[in-house]
């Protein structure tokens, strides 16, 4: 997380990144985590059958963004697998783990009623603030991915991950927010 | 570094099973109050996918058993497929009666129907709410002004205001904007409504926090629709304060039902080593690595 380049390099190199496995571990221990997270934050316990249905429902985000990834390294020329790029590329959602595990922790030593409060200003700031905090540490992470792993160079690899990010984004919001975000357009357009 | 590779996993195990033990159904005693059946209920739940919740829609009925509600509205934004998905796996596992809603929300008003089975028409721009609600009524649902700031009040005209069946009067938006509380209370007293409160659950708070003790006749999807028709609710804030039928409130003022309420805050002992040994797991998975003692 913190020297991703090097990481890379020795992730790029190592027996347990070239494993077909790997790319099949690596986003489903996100899934796995994203289920736990959400269940801590909703039930504020971890609960088998919660825990169990999440994963399925969050399966989502890893699909969307294997999908993006796809995208982004359509037609490069690159020396490893695409389940290869996808164990790699996995490993570079440490700073989004991280926040979750910091929310999750806020929440739980918090009432319900705190925690509404903070989708208004000014707590919202502050989250939105930490969350833009993880997504330039993310945006750095994934710059060297395709530096090192697509052995890109630097315009390319900027390139590569705001296309990775525009297709993954997109995407995710279609699916979280769509049947919102669909009369906003509407009504935006016949303004 | 093997070490703590294997203790993330164990921690985990842990919290699932604390959690899984502890995490059990607040559902009670049917309570009876003057003939009527009391059921607690919640008419504005945001399932995952689609509907900007965090929450899976198999999961709703499962969570919302564990706040003690007996009824609930899915209801997502502008679409309806969530919430039937909802209420298929609630009643094919025993959960709490889940009720078909939509949100329909647009850029100058929100409003909740409960009791529908397609998705209300409306158009974006230049469908009045009185449209709408017919759309809901003709359909057999019921029409709930969502959260009724006094910004979404031009939209609500004679017309929309003759047709509403219900207001919600307590949201969790009272708690983040000073200004909520008194606007709900002034569009609830536009007309003789139904009181509502709703948590407007999207991951989180508690579902069911802000709740409606709905007094039904009969203890079907009907007899909650007939009785949120009738006006026969009742809605507690957080200092006893009470809205609805002034008959009911009067009813339920000596029985407990407030109390009944409130839900759990996961503070049990067990809870709390859930939620700990859960944290530590995740960030150990994080930081170590995540093994299984028999993975090689």
């Amino acid at each position: 997380m913190f020297s991703p380049g090097a990481a890379f390099k020795a992730l790029k190199n190592s027996p347990d990144g070239r494993r077909s496995l790997f790319a099949l571990r690596r986003p489903f221990f996100l899934a796995g985590f994203l289920a736990c997270c959400v269940t801590l934050i909703a039930a504020w316990r971890l609960d088998v059958r919660l825990v169990a249905g999440e994963t399925v429902s969050w399966s989502v985000l890893p699909l969307l963004q294997i999908f993006a990834l796809a995208g982004a390294c359509a037609f490069r020329r690159r020396s490893l697998r695409f389940s290869q790029l996808i164990g790699l590329f996995f490993t570079g959602f440490g700073p989004w783990m991280l926040w979750l595990i910091g929310f999750a922790l806020a929440v739980s030593v918090s009432s319900p009623v705190q925690t509404v409060r903070w989708t208004s200003p000014p707590d919202v700031n502050i989250l939105l603030g930490t969350l833009l905090l993880v997504l330039l540490w993310s945006v750095r992470i994934d710059f060297q991915f395709f530096r090192v792993v697509m052995e890109r160079t630097r315009i390319q690899a900027a390139c590569d991950v705001a296309l990775q990010r525009a297709i993954g984004w997109a995407c995710w919001t279609f699916a979280f927010y769509g049947y919102v975000l669909a009369p906003l357009l509407a009504w935006r357009l016949a303004h | 570094m093997k070490t703590p590779r294997y203790i993330a996993p164990a921690l985990l195990i842990v919290a699932l099973l604390t959690g899984t033990v502890s995490d059990r159904s607040q559902r009670r005693a049917p309570l009876y109050l003057g003939g009527y059946r009391v059921l607690a209920a919640d008419f504005h739940v945001h399932p995952g996918f689609f509907a900007a919740g965090a929450v899976a829609p198999w999961d709703i009925g499962f969570l919302a058993e564990r706040q003690g509600l007996d009824a609930l509205a899915v209801t997502p934004h502008n679409e309806i497929f969530t919430a039937k998905i909802a209420r298929w796996f609630s009643r094919s596992t025993g959960g709490p009666r889940i009720l078909v809603g939509e949100e329909v929300r647009t850029v100058v008003y929100h409003l909740i129907a409960v009791g529908i089975e397609r998705r209300v028409s409306w158009n974006t721009w230049n469908d009045p709410v009185a449209h709408v609600i017919d759309d809901i009524h003709g359909q057999g649902g019921v029409a709930i002004a969502a959260h009724p700031l006094a910004e979404f009040w031009p939209a609500f005209d004679e017309r929309a205001m003759a047709r509403l069946d219900g207001s919600e009067v307590r949201h969790p938006a009272v708690y983040d904007r000073p200004r909520a509380a008194p606007e709900f209370e002034q569009f609830y007293r536009r007309k003789a409504m139904t009181a509502i409160g709703s948590s407007d659950f999207h991951g989180l708070g508690h579902l069911g926090m802000c709740r409606t003790w709905v007094f039904v006749a009969e203890d079907s999807d009907r007899g909650v629709i007939d009785a949120l028709r009738a006006g026969r609710t009742v809605v507690y804030d957080d200092n006893g304060r009470a809205w609805g039928d002034p008959e009911l409130i009067g009813l339920a003022a000596h029985s407990g039902l407030r109390e009944r309420g409130i839900a759990p805050d996961g503070a049990d002992a067990l809870g709390r080593i859930s939620r700990a040994s859960a944290l530590l797991g995740l960030l150990g998975a994080l930081m170590f690595g995540f093994r299984f003692p028999l993975s090689r």
